[in-house]
Order: C-alpha cells, then structure tokens, then sequence
C-alpha cells in the first residue's frame, strides 16, 4: 500500500517536475534577470548614474515579463533555464565589467 | 508541457488569472472607489461645510497662520496646503517641532475655510483609508502587503499579455457578445471587457509596479551606488534633488510677510495655482518658505518649486518640475495611474475603466468555474473541492465586497458619534460585513448565495440616500437644492448602484423560478447549477 503511494507520488512528480521546473525558472530566474538586463543596458549608456538607475528600475519589470513568458514558452524545461541563466550570466557579467 | 506555444500562453493566462484574482479584484474595486476618494470623504464628513474653491490663497494662508500660531508655537516647521481643486477639498495646515503646554509637537489639521477654526467633524475613515486599501491592504503589516500587491499586480500584467496573445481575433471578438451560452457568453463578456480597456489596464497595472519599485527591485539601484541606507539616499538626493535643510538660527526674526510670497510666486508662474506654503523654522534668522506649484495641472505628477528666504522674501532658488527624462517618465506614470489632474469627465472615464477592470477580472474567475462546472455535469462527476471553492469565493468577493463597502457607508451614518476608535469600527463593519458574507456564501447553494447576496447590495446602496436623509440634514432635495454636486452625486450613485444590483437580483429569480413551460422539457430544478443560464 505504501509503495504503491510511493509510486504514484513518485510519477505525478514526474509528470510536473517540467511544469515546476518552468515555475521556479520563471519566478527566480526571471527576477534576476530583471535585475542584471536593465543595469547591463543602462551601464552601457552614457548618462548619470542617477538617471541610469531610474532608467534601469522601471526596464525591469518588463523585463520581468518577458522572461516568464520565456520560460513558459520554451520548447523544453531545460531550454527555458539555460535560456535564462545564459542571459543572467552575460548581462551580469556586462554589468560588472562596466560598472 | 503544452503543445503549442498559444496552449502553454492560454495555460499561463488561466492560473495567474485565477491564483489571486480575488485579491486584483479588491485592488481594483477601492483603487476605483480612489478615484472619488475625497469626495468620499466630504459625504463621509457631512458636519463639514461644501467646499470653496474661489477663496483667495492670501486668505487661507492668514487663517492657517493664525491656526498654527496658536496650536503649534514654535515649531521647526508649519505647512499649509490650499484649496485649489477636488483633490484638497478644505484648508489643512500640518506641523512638526511644536513646543509648550498642552501642545502636540506634530499634527495635522483640516480648518474651516471661513472661521480658520478646526474643522469639527465626526471621527471617520473616510474615502482616504478605503482609498489606500488597494496597497495597503488595512490589517496586514505595510511589507507584506506591498509584496503581496506587487505579486498580484504582475500576475496581472502577465494576464494581459498572455491574454492579448491568446487572442487572434482581438476585433472580431470584440464585436461578438451571444447571450445564454453557458461559458461562451461569459467568454466574450470577458473578452469584451478586457479588449474595450486593455491601454487603461496596461498603464494602471505597469505604473503601479512603478510605485513600489525601489521595494520590488531593490538591487537595481545598488548596482550604481551600493548597498546600505547612505548610498540608497545620495541615490535619491540626486534623482529626486531634494532642496538641501536649512539649520534653524540661534537667533529669532520676523517673518516676511506672506502675501508678498504669494504675489512674486504668481508673478515668477505667471498666475499659476499654488498648491502649498512650507514654512521651515519660522520666525527664526535662519527661515526658508518653500512654494509648490499644482502637481495635479497635467498628467505628469511633478510641480516646479521656489525657495524663497522667510525674512527678507528674497527668491534664492527654484526647481523645476521636470529634472531628467527617466524622473519625468516615473512622473508620467504614477500621475496618470492616480489621476489626480482628471477633470469631472476624465474622472468619470477613470471610473468607468476601474469598473471594467473589475469586471474582466470578475468574468474571468467566473468563466474559469462555469466551464469547469459545465464539465463536470456533463461526465457526471462530482464538482471538486478546488471547483466548489472557486464558486463561493466568487460569490463571496464580486458581490460581497461590494456590499461590505455599502457597510462601511453605513457604519459611518450609524455608529454613534462618541464611539472611541470610530474611524477604526467603520472599518472594521467593512471586513466583518465580508467575513458575514463568506460564511454565508460557504452554508447555502452557490445558486441561492448570487440571489441572496445581489438582494442585499440592491438594499444595501439603495437604501443609503434614504439612510443620509434620516441621519443628516443633507439629503438627496436639498442638496440639488443648494448645487452641493458632491452629496447629490454621492446619493444619487448609490441609488443607481441599487437599481444596478436590483436588476441583477430580479434577473437571477427570474432564472431560479423556471416558468411552467419550460419546466416541461427540463428538470425542474437544478440545485448543482451554479450560475444559471436559458438554454
């Protein structure tokens, strides 16, 4: 009775683990992108840092939205990651090297 | 995952829709409610005399000064904000540093706009705390409701998007309403609604994410100036150039005198509104009297400033309104997400679309549950609990909140007047009266719960206009009498309200109680429907 429990949580999880992959791609992924894109592309702009900042803050909820869009349409779970870490890592490198 | 790529987007659409569309919903309704927040409050002080827009500014401000020098003696600072436009209906004078006996060191007061005197009211909550509910949320701490908004407001956003996605006929759709088909008709009602107001939706839901930014997105800014509170306020400083605080003398000195403030702002403006005098440190060798224009003259949330010196009168700086491109966007927005610049009819249109709003949201919690009832009818299958829960929070929330916003009116008409904590128990009728409600909606039939509760708020804003006649003066004949547009249009919007959910709750009976000839060709009752429809 236990194992078969098991079983059945173990395959329902199975049958999500794409969908909560997505989720947390979207929720956690998507946030700090909307944190590294916007700085990246105002670092990259030649205006006061106050403006830059100002700027950058209110990109980020669009940004915001595009990456859970992302992440709900990409092919595959893993394709919606790499996606998102591969665009967190080169705007957040960006705007390391710039700022 | 879904197949398609406008599958997994309808997928989207459907859960963060459905997640905390009961929180958007509250949003939506006191954010509308907002929109006439101090007329609210004017029916809600109805001691308070109708508001004068044409007293000069000379005027107000003697009276203010008087009332500060006799209730905040020397004080760091005095300010006194004038009646101009709806959105400051009476005089108000604020201070902070007061010293002496019995004196509060700070406070805020609205005056009398002809004695200058306190404006003697009743102890309410008025339009402002229903007002501030939509972020604030009341009861919870400020954190977590900002948090728990926030996240609600881009689940909203990612509906919108997600839903103009969804739509490959946005126009013909639009065009398309068929009555009594079950979900279809509540599809398009939803479609309707949503299409007729998505730039409204679009620009309310992304500026109210740019109100609460610095908490949403508190690393964006520390990329530039680092982490801590120190660098966080340079930041402000120099996107907000706040006018640097003038120490306060050891040495006292007369004050300039005021009108001669007024006129060279109105000269250096070209007699342009004046929205408030901030006096800091007065009577002192060392005192500056900040000038603010009208925030609210246009779209854009900014006024310019002028600093003048409070002892010889003497103009030392001015900031303008406009600083830089990215602070006149955030202006932009947060000025067109309140409104405050919007004339009688912009205002209406405000309303209108706040309505709407709430109505798509509303349509859209109950097409989620139609369909998933209809479905489960037809297999035969018991209605989950996930589905039985949707209904009565739907029930619960579209027609009690309203009516629990009914009780709040309510309480203000009933509960007596020395009651301590009065302004708190009418809010607290609000979210009683809805907490009643909720428990209603969880003992009866959903079918039973609509009709019921849609009586309710029929008699519940219908019989408010009647309720101010019997506890005020001010009724319905004598303020269109006198042109008090604010009390009149109060009553006679409850009043339309009623009639609104009266035709709701007769449409509902009339679908509850089948006619003889259709209870021919279908079972005569169906206590499991949860919405009616006429097949």
């Amino acid at each position: 009775m236990m194992i078969a429990l098991l079983h059945h949580t173990k395959s329902k999880l199975q049958l999500h683990a794409g969908l909560i992959a997505r989720i947390l791609a979207a929720t956690f992924g998507g946030y700090a992108l909307a944190h590294t894109l916007p700085v990246a592309l105002m670092a990259l702009l030649p205006i006061a840092a106050g403006e830059a900042a100002l700027a950058a803050i209110q990109m980020s909820f669009l940004v915001y939205l595009l990456a859970v869009l992302w992440c709900f349409a990409a092919r595959t779970a893993t394709h919606a990651w790499l996606g998102l870490l591969l665009s967190v890592l080169v705007s957040g490198l960006t705007a390391w090297a710039v700022l | 995952m879904k197949a398609t790529f406008r599958h997994s987007m309808s997928w989207l659409h459907t859960w963060v829709g459905l997640l905390l569309g009961w929180l958007l919903y509250f949003v939506f309704i006191t954010g509308t409610a907002g929109y006439l927040d101090t007329e609210i409050d004017r029916w809600m002080m109805p001691e308070a005399p109708i508001a004068d827009f044409s007293v000069a500014p000379e005027k107000t401000l003697e009276l203010s000064i008087r009332y500060l020098e006799q209730h905040a003696p020397d004080a760091q600072r005095w300010f006194s904000s004038l009646p101009i436009n709806r959105n400051d209906p009476y005089p108000r004078v604020f201070w902070s540093g007061a010293q002496g006996e019995g004196v509060a060191a700070r406070g805020s007061q609205l005056l009398d706009p002809t004695t200058g005197a306190a404006l003697e009211t009743r102890d309410t909550s008025g339009g402002q705390t229903l007002y501030r509910m939509h972020w604030r949320l009341h009861y919870l701490p400020a954190e977590m409701a900002f948090w728990l908004v926030g996240v609600a407001t881009m689940f909203m956003l990612i509906a919108l998007i997600t839903g103009v996605i969804i739509h490959r006929k946005i126009f013909a759709d639009f065009f398309s309403f068929r009555p009594k088909k079950g979900p279809r008709s509540w599809l398009d009602a939803h479609n309707i609604t949503s299409v007729l107001s998505l730039p409204f939706q679009l620009m309310i839901t992304y500026s109210g994410l740019i109100f609460m930014m610095f908490t949403y997105m508190p690393l964006v800014v520390a990329a530039w100036y680092g982490t801590g509170a120190e660098s966080r306020q340079q930041f402000f400083d120099e996107v907000f150039s706040p006018l640097p605080a003038q120490q306060a003398s050891t040495e006292t000195a007369s004050m300039v005198a005021l009108e001669q403030i007024v006129h060279q702002a109105q000269l250096h403006w070209q007699g342009a509104a004046l929205r408030s005098i901030d006096i800091q440190h007065p009577y002192n060798a060392n005192s500056r009297i900040i000038v603010r224009g009208n925030h609210a003259s246009g779209p854009l949330r900014a006024a310019g400033t002028l600093v003048f010196d409070g002892v010889s009168g003497e103009l030392l700086t001015e900031q303008p309104a406009r600083i830089s491109g990215s602070k006149t966007f955030r202006d932009l927005m947060l000025g067109l997400h309140e409104g405050l610049f919007a004339g009688p009819v912009l205002r209406a249109l405000y309303v209108f679309f706040g309505l709407l709003g709430s109505a798509m949201i509303a349509t859209g919690l109950m097409l989620w549950s139609v369909k998933r009832r209809e479905r489960a009818e037809k297999s035969r299958q018991q209605p989950h609990f996930g589905l039985r829960l949707v209904e009565k929070l739907n029930v619960a929330t579209v027609l009690g909140l309203p009516v629990a916003i009914a009780a709040y009116f309510w309480a203000n008409r009933l509960l007596p007047l020395e009651l301590s904590n009065r302004a708190g128990w009418e809010v607290h009728s609000l979210f009683l009266v809805w907490l009643l409600l909720l428990i209603h909606a969880s003992l009866r039939s959903t079918r039973q719960v609509w009709l019921e509760q849609s009586w309710l708020a029929a008699a519940a804003f219908g019989c408010l206009p009647l309720l101010n006649a019997l506890t005020t003066d001010r009724h319905l004949l004598t303020s269109l009498a006198a042109g008090d547009w604010v009390f009149a249009g109060f009553d006679l919007s409850m009043l339309g309200l009623g009639v609104l959910f009266a035709c709701l709750a007769g449409y509902l009976q009339s679908k509850a109680v089948p006619s003889t000839s259709t209870a021919s060709t279908r079972p005569a009752a169906r206590p499991s429907k949860a919405w009616p429809e006429a097949k």
